[in-house]
């Protein structure tokens, strides 16, 4: 179960998951990552690209920014939904 | 996500270069359309690479326009492109039906015949056989009819005792599988005489029924009646009965044979020279030359083309011509004709009666000169020489008593 975020007040939708026991990405529209090694970085819900060269991306998301930096980052697929982004990722920053 | 690229390569593609001060907005604006976009690549400050499918570029004009950037096409791919541009090309396809046309009309006829599992008929008969029921080499395939055909070949050809043909697209695979022929068995009912089958001189009788016509010590030629069937009797008269028995004869067996006194041997050198061929429909071509060695061993090779069991009609072949060289033993007289007595005397064996009792057998050599000798062997053999035959035909076929 997710740890609760003394500084965010949670959602009704989170209460309901909880009570329920529900996975927390399944209900909400918070974003969903799948890391394959170093190499590969897949999101999902994302709300649109903000920055974008080789060494950075930085993506809008739901409450945050997620800036993610590397070397030779390339975006493998873009959807409105799903972002897939390959390269060698060094950090993933969440910038409130 | 894989599968959807996959899908896109298939429905084509364009790879555009963009060109702008506001990239991601471009991005942004891309994904609200549902412009799906892959393999993005940053090229620099100012520009991208990325790949986008035919139904998404056409709206991008649009968005290009509403971000300020400049679309150029760097590559067309995918299969509309494909055919759009063998549209082009319309010889080249042409070619292409023109081939597969006479690849498909080719393959309606019947390019090669292979006879399997006879052993003493000669393939040669049985696809003269085959010729006659128009199972030929050219026949339109359709028309060739398995089960009418076997069973018209089974009928012209006793020796048969089962055929069965299989279209294997244009190679036609007859498999036979012959009769062993039965000897003809005369009833018990039938009256019959007992015939020699062979000369020799009466060693023993045994009869079970029948008139004796000759005694112990008599000699007889082949087709003497040696037990009569017809039996007089004083006071009685005739009456005719299955004559039944065996007959011991004395017989001979004669040959003379040369053999040589000089055992040869190929003896392969090493060298091979391989020539290749292939065959279209059954006409061969050969590339470069055939044997190029005074004396050599060929071993032959073919290979059908053919998809699953279909024949296509293209058949590689490939001959490997091994030279020999002939390797010259001499041999000693002796164990020549000890050689050779005894293969003359295997070959005997064979001719007679398979419970024949072998007596003696006595071998003389002549040679004839430095490399020849002539062995003649002379066996005799104690068997049975009575075959029965009917009395009323006379010239039937006989049956070993």
């Amino acid at each position: 179960m997710r740890k609760k975020d003394k500084t965010q007040k949670p959602t009704m939708k989170q209460k309901l998951g909880d009570l329920l026991e529900l996975p927390a990405d399944l209900l909400a529209d918070v974003p969903h990552m799948t890391l394959n090694d170093n190499q590969e970085i897949y999101i999902e819900n994302y709300k649109g690209i903000i920055e974008y060269d080789e060494h950075m991306v930085r993506l809008n998301s739901k409450g945050y920014t997620i800036r993610i930096t590397g070397r030779g980052l390339a975006i493998y697929s873009i959807t409105d939904e799903e972002i897939g982004i390959r390269g060698t990722i060094l950090c993933i920053e969440f910038v409130a | 996500m894989g599968l959807n690229k996959t899908l896109h390569a298939v429905g084509g593609y364009v790879v555009i270069r963009v060109q702008g001060r506001f990239l991601e907005r471009f991005l942004n604006v891309c994904t609200k359309r549902n412009i799906y976009l892959w393999d993005i690549t940053r090229l620099g400050e100012d520009a991208l690479r990325c790949k986008v499918s035919l139904k998404g570029f056409r709206i991008l004009p649009v968005v290009a326009r509403k971000t300020h950037c400049r679309v150029r096409i760097v590559a067309k791919c995918g299969l509309p492109i494909a055919v759009h541009k063998y549209k082009k090309r319309k010889w080249f396809l042409a070619g292409i039906g023109v081939f597969l046309l006479l690849m498909l009309s080719l393959n309606l006829y019947v390019w090669k015949i292979d006879v399997v599992g006879n052993e003493k008929i000669p393939t040669d008969i049985l696809l003269a056989e085959l010729d006659k029921s128009g199972v030929r080499v050219g026949q339109f395939r359709f028309r060739l009819d398995e089960k009418s055909l076997q069973n018209e070949i089974i009928a012209r050809v006793p020796q048969l005792s089962w055929l069965w043909i299989n279209k294997q697209g244009s190679r036609v695979v007859v498999q036979v599988k012959e009769r062993e022929m039965p000897p003809e068995v005369i009833d018990p009912s039938q009256t019959c005489d007992l015939v020699a089958k062979k000369a020799g001189v009466i060693h023993n009788l045994n009869v079970r029924a029948g008139q004796n016509l000759v005694a112990a010590g008599d000699t007889v030629q082949e087709g003497a009646v040696l037990v009569s069937g017809t039996i007089e009797t004083e006071g009685v008269g005739v009456r005719t009965v299955h004559a039944d028995g065996e007959v011991l004869a004395r017989t001979w067996y004669e040959k003379t044979q040369a053999f040589s006194l000089v055992h040869r041997e190929q003896v392969p050198t090493g060298n091979t020279k391989t020539q290749w061929g292939v065959s279209f429909f059954g006409h061969p071509f050969w590339f470069g030359k055939g044997d190029p060695f005074a004396q050599s061993q060929v071993t032959k090779q073919d290979m059908d083309w053919a998809i699953g069991n279909t024949y296509l009609g293209v058949t590689i072949h490939k001959n490997v011509y091994h030279e020999v060289t002939t390797e010259e033993t001499p041999m000693a007289l002796d164990d020549v004709v000890a050689q050779g007595a005894d293969q003359i005397q295997k070959e005997f064996a064979r001719e007679a009666d398979s419970q024949a009792k072998f007596v003696k057998a006595d071998v003389t050599h002549q040679q004839i000169d430095e490399e020849t000798v002539e062995v003649t062997v002379i066996a005799e053999y104690i068997e049975n020489i009575a075959k029965k035959v009917r009395i009323d035909s006379g010239t039937a076929e006989g049956a070993d008593g």
